[in-house]
């Protein structure tokens, strides 16, 4: 499939009827399940999912793997409580400002790195991530060191992203997946996502053919921290507590590659489908066995059985279901050219 | 004659001991298609790589289109310039179709649209639209030389540096592309020409430039140099004369 020519079929192929169906199931989900828990779980899906996307932009389209994630998630969320408390900033008002620091970092980051091929970048975000993690430790008075920041509650209010429940996040985050993933697919058929596809297939050639690849890194990082950011705003307003250890771990790095990678990297889909495998069998294994570190072990073995088995990912095997059951050619639902 | 598009003076490069080029220059006028040949290990790609700007040479200097580059004058740039090189190991974007290998490029100079058609012409033009839609990471080892070669028109280049895009072709598919070279040049783009078949070289190319071990070994028209005691020489020595 090419998106160099678009071939005008009709409207509605099983392409983009089945992304609407599960749309209208996860609308519906909250009127029918009283479970709270439930709710929760999937909202945490739908978080990571934006997660491994946001992560998927610079990582699985440009093939540059970053462990720096929570970094930027952190800095959104730390950005957010921090002026929600202090000032009773709207999280929406601080969302630029996580944007524009995220931009910034991952600007330096880049400059670093991206002149150089091969492990730099990937060492230096682990270098970065841990660095802010310091910092974050560090800074007591702004962030409260280790201890964390509990979000002050002000009621049932959407200017402040403080609910009672968990059922307005459900749809709060909802809208940001479909955003998100709508956002993904524009920048995917732009120009800088070719770009970063040529870059992807093969560097040195598309240097040799114009492409600015140190120019189109860099944007494709600093897109991918700025939504990164964006999401853990949300994902912040959702806990309600954020320390160093559940923003601004290694950790919580690991886990978003991770939802990614074995969603499908490179993929639109992926990352949802890998969120929606990865966090409630962590649940589900953190229940069963207990221990905390249980998830680290459970992912971990899930990595290097994808990497072993499946290392396109599982979106394959529903792609080629897809495949079997609609036959015709419509290759958009595959989320993207990538054959 | 007119202005020449590229000139090479008194180039040097060696890594780590190796005097890989030495003392190498030439000219090429506009339009031209010059052959460069030599033993393996003469030196040819290496040649290619520094006016691509993937070598910096060690010394000696290269002017294109009356500019001289610099070493900030980095391969992308260089490019856009109108540098065109195919690679001898063919580098396609393997995880695109063939029509994407193009499309892509360009996109760097035209609109969604204009670029869609414009990669038809060059699909068409390289007898590739029956593959067009074949993931480059499927096709043979000759047909992605051949796709890097269309690729490379993408940029719309000034100068193509073709490095062995021959190699691993039938008879037929030989004659093809002797009629795809001679079209790429008829539109206006000069070819420096690195091929070890020496059928090819004579029956493409104006002149040739013969390098051994690294060293300018001769320049003239393509059959004196089949003749010439030297070249013959060189190659018995080092490498082979495919006829
Ligand atoms: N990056 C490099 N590092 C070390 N040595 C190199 C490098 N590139 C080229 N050389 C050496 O420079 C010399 C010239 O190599 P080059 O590839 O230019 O030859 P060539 O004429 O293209 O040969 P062939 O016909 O085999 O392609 C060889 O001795 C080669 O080993
Ligand atoms: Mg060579």
């Amino acid at each position: 499939m090419t998106h160099a020519r678009k071939s005008r079929g009709p409207i509605l192929t099983p392409g983009r009827i089945i992304p609407l169906i599960l749309l209208l199931i996860m609308a519906l989900i909250p009127a029918l399940v009283t479970s709270n828990y439930l709710i929760t779980i999937l909202v945490n899906c739908m978080a990571f999912a934006i997660f491994g996307l946001s992560w998927n932009i610079i990582g699985g389209y440009g093939a540059q793997i970053s462990w720096c994630s929570a970094a930027f998630v952190a800095i959104g969320a730390y950005v957010n409580f921090i002026l929600t408390n202090e000032a009773g900033i709207s999280p929406f008002l601080t969302l630029p400002l996580g944007m524009a620091l995220s931009y910034a970092m991952a600007t330096v980051i880049g400059y670093g790195t991206f002149r150089l091929r091969g492990a730099y970048f990937s060492i230096a975000t682990i270098a970065f991530a841990e660095t802010l993690r310091a910092a974050v430790q560090y800074f007591k008075p702004l962030t409260k060191g280790t201890a964390g920041i509990y979000l002050t509650y002000r009621g049932a209010n959407f200017w402040h992203l403080t609910f009672p429940n968990d059922r307005p996040f459900y749809f709060i985050m909802l809208i940001l997946l479909v955003l998100t993933l709508f956002f993904t697919y524009r920048f995917t058929v732009s120009k800088t996502g070719y770009y970063l596809s040529c870059i992807k297939g093969d560097e040195i050639a598309a240097e040799s053919l114009g492409i600015e690849t140190f120019k189109v890194k860099l944007r494709a990082f600093q897109v991918s921290a700025m939504m990164m950011s964006v999401a853990g705003c949300f994902y912040a307003s959702f806990l309600t507590y954020i320390s160093p250890a559940s923003t601004c771990s290694f950790d919580l790095s690991i886990k978003i590659g991770v939802v990614a990678i074995i969603g499908g990297i490179g993929t639109l889909w992926g990352p949802v489908l890998g969120a929606f495998i990865i966090v409630p069998l962590i649940e589900l294994a953190a229940k069963l066995l207990g221990a905390s570190g249980s998830s680290n072990v459970l992912y971990g073995l899930m990595l290097v059985l994808i990497v072993i088995f499946r290392p396109k990912g599982v979106l394959p095997l529903l792609t080629a279901l897809y495949d079997k059951v609609f036959p015709a050619r419509d290759a958009a639902a595959k989320g993207g050219r990538r054959a | 004659m007119s202005e020449k598009l590229l000139v090479v003076r008194d180039l040097s490069i060696s890594f780590a001991g190796i005097k890989a080029v030495q003392h190498l220059s030439f000219d090429m006028e506009p339009g031209e298609i010059v052959g460069l040949i030599g033993p393996n290990g003469s030196g040819k790609s290496t040649t290619v790589n520094m006016i691509s700007g993937t070598y910096v040479p060690d010394a000696g200097t290269i002017e294109f289109n009356g500019r001289e580059l610099t070493r900030r004058d980095s391969i992308a740039s260089r490019s856009r310039m109108g540098i065109g090189r195919t690679f001898q190991t063919p580098r396609p974007f393997g995880n695109l179709s063939v029509r994407d290998n193009i499309y892509s490029i360009l996109l760097q100079r035209y609109g969604f649209r204009e670029a869609q058609g414009k990669a038809d012409e060059i699909l068409e033009l390289s007898k590739l639209m029956h593959l067009a839609d074949a993931p480059a990471s499927k096709l043979s080892i000759e047909k992605r030389k051949w796709m890097d070669l269309a690729r490379v028109l993408a940029t719309e280049p000034k100068l193509i540096m073709m490095d062995e895009v021959m190699a691993g072709l039938n008879p037929n598919e030989m004659l093809e592309s002797f009629e795809f070279i001679r079209e790429i040049n008829r539109r206006g783009i000069t070819v420096l020409f690195i091929e070890h078949v020496m059928r090819a070289v004579v029956s493409v190319c104006m002149r040739v430039i013969v390098l051994n071990e690294g060293k300018f070994l001769y320049g003239g028209a393509p059959n004196d140099a089949l003749n010439d005691p030297t070249v013959v020489a060189a190659y018995i020595g080092g490498g082979k004369l495919d006829a």
